[in-house]
């Protein structure tokens, strides 16, 4: 565990016996209290949550349970806000712990945030001195993908409603490759069918016609929509963290593959030496060694039930992205049996 | 005769004049199978891929993509498979398991045909049905189910 984290779990406690004491001394009652200091970036010395989206969280709170003693909640948030010219707004906010399990609550609280996206709230957020060290949680790392962020601060509010104590920690991010808001790119199959990733094409069939393209590579990653049921929330960051571990498998193959190629020149032309010949079935191992993790990895992935989701906006259905990720992991597998086949005579 | 050159030569005259896709439909390419991945296509026309790039290998993003985009990179996938093809019979031995089973994937997946339709120009879909009938007819090389066969022809016939 690293400092960080023992930081970030000191502070946990830390806001949970803060929320607790105050109850005690609060007794039933309502009140709205901003924490600031713990761990992450540094913490801005007015830290607070704009006093009209504490009141809407606040709000929030009164849909949730009335217990007849002492309960707290912990919800964190991450708020992705973007930079755009002059203004910052927040673009995104993903509801990513909760221990409150009531989702009309944790949907409330998400809109609460969005509330921020007036530009000059927002704003303010941004001008408020992002370390330059500081960089995402481990969790928003895993959240957003690959994007570079950076992590402005994180604000903790304790909300009181009756004897229910809301512990409601932002964590506010900033990317600076991400140009556009994308507020819900991902989309489950329970939100209907999703638009269509082109533009219509035309019924006669013509040449592509394409617009000239950037250079550019994008670095975009899907963003978790946040109308997702909380039980969808969870599939959807396994989901992604499945992906990122077989994506991470086939692209160890890339260096493998750049060296095999001369070899193959080399064979293909009759010019190769045994040695070059060992060589050439000493690099394919490494490579099917890997063809065969990342194929547990992607099977993983379809018995997660990954293909609920349509990660690239295709607007396939389900049904047709689980068929396709079947089909291509058969058609590993019988790759597979006939190189094997044949590495047996070539490599023997 | 056809023979894997006549073929490889088809293809490339086929997508010589298809551009690089814009580059948004090339939105994901970095976060599904990397950023060498997403170097190696965004801003690429199909016949400057390069097929021994790291980029190349390590993607097969077919499937997933934009139908436009997917339709333009069919073409560097075809070479490959025929390439590898190539391979297997001059030494008997083929190499590219994830990119053969990819293609052989998309070629008997009934809505990929569907999608790329459209933005294949009639040289292109001319090309694509002869690669077809081709690794149908090398079924044996592919290891290919005569189910896969008939299905791959089926959707060729539509083309």
């Amino acid at each position: 565990m690293t400092s960080r984290s023992v930081e970030r779990g000191r502070c946990k406690v830390a806001r949970h016996l803060l929320a607790v004491g105050l109850m005690l001394a609060m007794g039933y009652t309502f009140g709205v209290l901003t924490l600031v200091g713990c761990a992450g970036a540094p913490w801005p010395s007015n830290g607070k949550l704009p006093e009209r989206v504490v009141d809407k969280l606040a709000d929030c709170g009164k849909k949730g349970p009335t217990p007849l003693k002492s309960v707290s909640y912990d919800l964190a948030f991450i708020v992705h806000i973007t930079e755009d010219g002059e203004e910052a707004r927040v673009d995104e906010v993903m509801l990513t712990d909760s221990t409150l399990h009531l989702h009309e609550v944790e949907v409330c609280m998400t809109d609460a945030l969005y509330g921020m996206q007036t530009p000059l709230e927002a704003l303010a957020l941004r001008r408020r001195q992002p370390a330059s060290d500081s960089t995402a949680t481990p969790a928003a790392r895993a959240l957003l993908g690959q994007a570079q962020v950076v992590q402005l601060f994180e604000i903790a509010a304790l909300i009181v409603v009756g004897y229910a104590a809301y512990t409601v920690v932002v964590s506010a991010i900033m990317d600076k490759h991400r140009s556009k808001p994308r507020r819900h790119p991902a989309k489950s199959e329970t939100e209907g069918p999703p638009a269509p990733a082109i533009s219509a094409a035309t019924a006669e069939p013509t040449a592509i016609a394409a617009p000239a393209a950037s250079a550019v590579p994008s670095t975009a990653a899907p963003t978790m929509p946040t109308t997702l049921p909380l039980v969808d929330q969870d599939l959807w960051r396994r989901c992604n963290q499945q992906h990122d571990t077989y994506k991470k498998t086939g692209e160890e193959d890339g260096p493998y593959a750049k060296r095999m190629g001369p070899l193959k020149n080399l064979l293909f032309n009759d010019k190769a030496s045994a040695p070059q010949r060992v060589e050439l079935c000493s690099v394919l191992d490494k490579r099917i060694n890997l063809t065969q993790r990342e194929h547990k990895e992607r099977s993983r992935y379809v018995e997660l039930d990954c293909d609920k989701f349509d990660w690239f906006n295709r607007g396939t259905t389900k049904a047709q992205r689980l068929a396709d990720h079947q089909r291509e992991l058969k058609n590993v597998d019988e790759a597979l049996r006939n190189f094997y086949a044949l590495k047996k005579r070539f490599c023997q | 005769m056809t023979t894997i050159r006549t073929l490889s030569d088809a293809v490339r005259d086929a997508w010589a004049s298809i551009p690089a896709p814009p580059a948004e439909d090339l939105e994901y390419m970095a976060w599904g199978w990397g950023e060498a991945a997403a170097r190696a296509f965004t801003g690429v026309a199909p016949m400057n891929v390069d097929l021994d790039s790291e980029g190349f290998v390590v993607a097969i993003p077919l499937l997933d993509l934009p139908a436009r985009a997917a339709a333009a990179y069919l073409g560097p996938f075809l070479l490959d498979l025929l390439r590898d093809l190539g391979l297997q019979k001059a030494i008997g031995i083929f190499t590219e398991v994830r990119h053969r089973a990819h293609v052989i994937t998309c070629l008997e997946t009934p809505h990929f045909w569907e999608d790329i339709r459209p933005f294949l120009p009639p040289k292109c879909r001319e090309a694509l049905a002869q690669v077809t009938l081709f690794v149908a007819s090398e079924h044996e090389a592919f290891a290919l189910t005569p189910e896969q066969v008939d299905t791959m022809l089926a959707l060729a016939a539509k083309l």
